[in-house]
């Protein structure tokens, strides 16, 4: 498996499927990378299962304000949201609760039970049945003017967001709490183990301000003495790194974000 | 004197029948401790740490009593951070005496 990953490595900017446990998977294209199909029970309600993408999420709000103060699961179809919810102004009604506003203009309505059919036209920006070719319009002129990346949504979320291409919101009223400033642990190199194979270079800083630390700690990574093993082949099946940077963060084909720090002798 | 009695009473009630007060949200400033210094995890002492999870605990008590909106929320949240401070709690232990994990 080493040997398959070196020559990986050394090959990838040209791989376009890439075979995880024998098993290829297509590659979604940029627009549909990080989009999330909830469908517990949409269809079994006789209404189309709900679309979410998080270019278009991700561009206004960080992560953790989602996955921390209003509770989304990092798995799909794991929150289990419910139409009573989002009525209730958790979950997507936490936004989509047609009041609260962006860009000087209200949000549009989660779920109600009892609608027009004006209104149902509102319903379908989230239960989608067809492709939403509007949204994908939206996508690719939001993507036109973000600093390019290979793979994933095609955008360098880490480089935008710091050359201020967008500002992403970290609090709301009534939910988020007040923190007390970041005593950030320090970044770290981890060892790849391997000879030959860079060193992966983790920074602490950037993640906490993007996630918190209630979103990696204990879930993802158990703080322990001394540091927890783990390897390529269990990020490849979406634990620890892998748990965000192969369904929404840049995947794991792009070997080389990760693996920058010189090989120790 | 009178007068400012009676307007603040009124004030009080009309407080009392709005929806946020009328969960009482007690828990709340307790839940703001809690979770509001999940940042500063690494650097308490252990003493430090038993106190949030203490105050933690209470705000799950205080939560079964909650509307459900608020109940399933937050006792995710406040799970999640208690979830962090025992991991270092542990983290702190000797390896022999190491506990199991939490539940
Ligand atoms: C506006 C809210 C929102 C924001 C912002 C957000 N997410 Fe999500 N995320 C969600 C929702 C909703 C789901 C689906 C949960 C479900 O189905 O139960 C999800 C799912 C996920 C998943 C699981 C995906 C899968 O295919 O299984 C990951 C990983 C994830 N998010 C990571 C992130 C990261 C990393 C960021 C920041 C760059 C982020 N999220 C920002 C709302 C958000
Ligand atoms: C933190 C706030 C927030 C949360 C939570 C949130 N959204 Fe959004 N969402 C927005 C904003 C802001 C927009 C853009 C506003 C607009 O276009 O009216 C948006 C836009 C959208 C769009 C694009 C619609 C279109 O046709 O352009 C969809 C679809 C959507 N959200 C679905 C969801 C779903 C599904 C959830 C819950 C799983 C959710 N959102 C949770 C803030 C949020
Ligand atoms: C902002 C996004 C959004 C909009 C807009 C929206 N919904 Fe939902 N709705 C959801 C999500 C997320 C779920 C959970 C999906 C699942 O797991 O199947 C859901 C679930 C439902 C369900 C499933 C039954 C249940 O008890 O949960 C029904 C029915 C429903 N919505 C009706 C509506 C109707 C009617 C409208 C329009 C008036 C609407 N929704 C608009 C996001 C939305
Ligand atoms: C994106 C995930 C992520 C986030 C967010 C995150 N950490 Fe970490 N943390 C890690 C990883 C990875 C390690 C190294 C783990 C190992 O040794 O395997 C680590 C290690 C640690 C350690 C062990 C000592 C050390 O410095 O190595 C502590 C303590 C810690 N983190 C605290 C925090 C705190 C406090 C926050 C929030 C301010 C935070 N972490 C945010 C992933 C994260
Ligand atoms: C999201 C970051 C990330 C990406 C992208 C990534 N890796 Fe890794 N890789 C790691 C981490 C973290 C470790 C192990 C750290 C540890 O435990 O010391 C690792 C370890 C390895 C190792 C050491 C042996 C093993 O199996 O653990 C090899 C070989 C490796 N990666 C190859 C690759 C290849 C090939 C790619 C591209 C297909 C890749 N990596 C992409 C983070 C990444
Ligand atoms: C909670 C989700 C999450 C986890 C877990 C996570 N990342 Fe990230 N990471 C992100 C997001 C979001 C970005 C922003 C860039 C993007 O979305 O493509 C990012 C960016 C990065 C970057 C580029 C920015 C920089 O620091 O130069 C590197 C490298 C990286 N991650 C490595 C890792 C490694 C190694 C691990 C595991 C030890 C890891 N990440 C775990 C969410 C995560």
């Amino acid at each position: 498996m080493n040997r398959v990953l070196i020559a990986l490595f050394l090959l990838v900017g040209a791989t376009a499927v890439w075979a995880q446990g024998g098993v290829k998977k297509r590659r979604p294209l940029p627009a549909e990378y990080g989009r999330v199909v909830i469908n517990n029970y949409s269809q079994q309600a006789g209404i189309p299962p709900v679309v979410f993408d998080h270019w278009s999420h991700r561009s206004k709000y960080t992560c953790r304000l989602c996955h921390v103060d209003i509770g989304f699961s990092m798995a799909a179809d794991a929150t289990k949201i419910r139409a009573v919810d989002n009525i209730s102004g958790i979950y997507c009604g936490t936004c989509h609760n047609g009041k609260m506003m962006m860009n000087r203009s209200i949000i549009f309505p989660a779920c109600a039970k009892e609608y027009t059919r004006e209104e149902y036209k509102t319903c379908v920006r989230c239960h989608q049945l067809e492709r939403n070719i509007s949204q994908e319009e939206k996508f690719a002129s939001f993507a036109k003017s973000m600093p390019p990346e290979k793979f994933g949504n095609g955008i360098n979320w880490e480089k935008a967001e710091r050359e201020g291409h967008f500002k992403t919101i970290d609090y709301i009223e009534g939910l988020s709490v007040t923190r007390v400033k970041m005593k950030i642990p320090t970044d770290r190199t981890l060892k790849a183990k391997l000879e030959g194979m860079p060193n992966v270079l983790f920074s602490h800083t950037k993640h906490s301000i993007w996630g918190g630390c209630e979103l990696c700690h204990p879930e993802l990574f158990s703080i322990k003495k001394g540091r927890s093993v783990y390897s390529m082949d269990e990020i490849f099946e979406g634990k620890f790194c892998g748990a965000c940077h192969n369904t929404v963060a840049f995947p794991l084909p792009d070997c080389r974000r990760c693996h920058t720090a010189p090989v120790e002798g | 004197m009178l007068r400012h009695g009676v307007a603040f009473l009124s004030l009080l009630a009309m407080l009392a029948s709005s929806e946020i007060v009328s969960g009482a949200e007690d828990w709340r400033p307790e839940f703001e401790d809690v979770c509001g210094n999940i940042s500063e995890a690494a650097v308490m002492s252990p003493m430090e740490l038993q106190t949030l999870i203490a105050k933690g605990e209470r705000v799950r008590k205080a939560l079964e009593s909650e509307r459900e909106a608020v109940r399933i929320v937050y006792q995710k949240r406040v799970q999640k951070c208690l979830d962090l401070y025992r991991n270092i709690v542990e983290s702190m232990q000797p390896e022999a005496m190491t506990p199991p994990p939490a539940q």
